[in-house]
């Protein structure tokens, strides 16, 4: 169901989703208490910022299935097309998190609903090479979700200047894997350093601009925002991935209109990309309230930003569809 | 002094000793925040229970808090023995068992860490702390009608009472090691050096972020430790 403002559809792309299976039966038996301690984590992020009425029992929220999310997302969540994005954290969870299999097998069934990305991990070295020319040969793909605070073995993560991550990152430039979707989760090596460090984003974004690749941190990289913004207004191929940033919209709205009117100070509305994250969210609630708000005017005027219709499209799905060519009808467009 | 007396004038000073204790992310104190509380035992022994907003907090900013509140509470005349537990955290044992032998972070996590110490870590901190002061007193200085240029020739002793935030800005500085002379210019970068006139603006700016930045996050985690602990979270 499409979202209608004025009588006119809106083009709504979601560009962070999963299709996850946290449920007890997929934790490793030598590593539950992690297994068990992420998706409560989640559990809370879900819980905290979600209006009651869309908060979920534990155990859905472990493991929901095919027609939740196609409910949730489609029918009454106004996405036209939402984009996979694998978390794999094999550490901890048998067949993995969410990974481009389970992914895949939506996929295959609506491949006009979903984009599928594929991942890498710059420990995996040549056979995490050749596994992501495997997953670009059959799957097409035209991004990656990279999580550097992933756990593997002894090592709590890793950076994206790492020689191996550019040799990886080389590889995506060869195959035309030109977005480099980055989460900064707490990496937890060298553990004395600041912990959400986004710097190793502003080096290979320099580096690989000409080679056409686009970097999209996720989370705006909260919880450093200044860090991501000033990395953001020199670097033209960086974007802001949405996703844990839209839900303050409910439930710290002063703080959705701070952080938002500092994005467009600093990137503007061009490179900005909504995100549900489902399921730590559901997209219905966050769209409306998305067309529905407008900053305060002492922010609009403090900082010099303004939240119009034309960037709120652009936010909700142009800017999105531009990154992965995805067909807007002419109607959908904004003017200019 | 009644023995239920003295050991309630210890629980108080504990308590106080705790409460100047910050999470050197948020700058705010543990108590506040509400990820810190002390038990005083009739011998003076403390335990001390830190719990943070998620089972993933990185452990390094952990580990200074559980240092501090180690080191704060250790000072009070009266106290026999520290014992702070970080409780439902990944590293939670290690940081805890870690802090309770005097053990530097660095080797308490030799293989994890650089051997840089936390050090630069907590002077991050801090200076971000300085900014989040500095910039709405000085944005407030302009507003009032000042010109940049007059902003950035006001010295330390051009402050008074009237200025909101001007003693937690000095409070900040201080901190940092920066001069707070009378005399000295008021707007200052975190390394001291003042700040010109035709500068001041675009600093203020990328100020404001930083501000931003802290101010959600710390609406952030007091949200989070609510939903996980079912504690009052602090104000807007």
């Amino acid at each position: 169901m499409a979202y209608k403002h004025n009588g006119e559809d809106v083009f709504v792309v979601d560009s962070h989703v999963h299709f996850w299976d946290a449920s007890p039966a997929n934790w490793r038996p030598d590593a539950s208490v992690y297994a068990e301690g992420w998706i409560n984590c989640f559990y809370d992020y879900h819980k905290n910022l979600s209006p009651p009425e869309w908060v979920w029992p534990l155990p859905k929220y472990q493991k929901y299935t095919e027609q939740d999310i196609m409910k949730d997302l489609f029918d009454e969540g106004y996405v036209d097309v939402a984009i996979f994005l694998p978390t794999y954290l094999k550490d901890w969870y048998t067949k993995g998190f969410n990974t481009i299999d389970q992914d895949a097998v939506l996929v295959e069934k609506y491949p006009q609903k979903f984009i599928l990305n594929g991942r890498w991990d710059a420990r995996d070295g040549e056979a995490g090479r050749k596994q992501l020319r495997e997953d670009h040969a059959r799957w097409g793909i035209k991004g990656v979700k990279l999580y550097t605070a992933e756990w593997k073995g002894a090592s709590k993560g890793w950076k994206l200047t790492d020689d191996e991550s550019r040799r990886f990152l080389d590889l995506c430039a060869e195959l035309g894997i030109v977005n480099i979707h980055v989460h900064k989760g707490p990496t937890i090596w060298p553990l004395n350093r600041d912990s959400f460090d986004v710097a190793d984003v502003d080096d290979v974004a320099t580096q690989y601009r000409d080679a056409g690749l686009r970097f999209i941190v996720e989370h705006c990289g909260l919880p450093r925002l200044e860090d991501f913004c000033w990395i953001g207004t020199q670097e033209p191929n960086v974007y802001g991935g949405l996703a844990v940033v839209m839900p303050f919209i409910h439930a710290r709205p002063r703080y959705f209109a701070e952080v938002l009117s500092e994005m467009l100070w600093w990137l503007g509305e061009d490179r900005l990309t909504f995100a549900s994250d489902y399921a730590l969210w559901s997209p219905k609630w966050l769209v409306e309230k998305f067309m529905a708000f407008e900053l305060p005017d002492d922010i609009k005027e403090q900082k010099g930003v303004d939240l119009t219709l034309e960037s709120k499209k652009k936010i909700l799905g142009l800017n999105a569809a531009k990154l992965y060519d995805i067909k807007v009808p002419a109607a959908q467009m904004v003017s200019g | 002094m009644s023995a239920t007396s003295a050991a309630a004038s210890l629980r108080e000073a504990v308590t106080a000793a705790l409460d100047a204790v910050t999470d050197p992310e948020l700058d705010r104190s543990l108590v506040e925040l509400g990820f810190a509380g002390a038990a005083v035992d009739g011998a003076g022994h403390v335990t001390v229970e830190l719990r943070l907003p998620t089972f993933w907090c990185a452990p390094n900013f952990a580990y200074l808090m559980v240092q501090d509140a180690h080191d704060a509470v250790a000072r009070v005349p009266g106290v026999a023995s520290v014992s702070v537990r970080l409780v439902d955290h990944f590293a939670g044992e290690e940081i805890s068992s870690g802090v309770a032998v005097g053990r530097s972070f660095d080797d308490a996590f030799d293989e994890a860490a650089d051997g840089g110490g936390l050090d630069p870590l907590r002077r991050l901190f801090h200076v971000k702390a300085f900014t989040s002061r500095q910039e709405p007193l000085l944005r407030r200085l302009l507003r009032e009608g000042r010109t940049p240029a007059e902003v950035a020739r006001m010295r330390v002793s051009d402050l008074d009472e009237a200025h909101a935030g001007g003693r937690e800005y000095l409070d900040k500085r201080r901190r940092l090691g920066l001069s707070v002379d009378p005399a000295a210019p008021l707007a200052v970068r975190p390394n001291g050096l003042p700040i010109a006139a035709e500068e001041l603006v675009p600093y203020l700016d990328r100020a404001r972020v930083i501000r931003v930045s802290v101010e959600a996050n710390t609406a952030f985690c007091s949200s989070m430790l609510a939903t996980r602990y079912g504690k009052a979270e602090l104000k807007e």
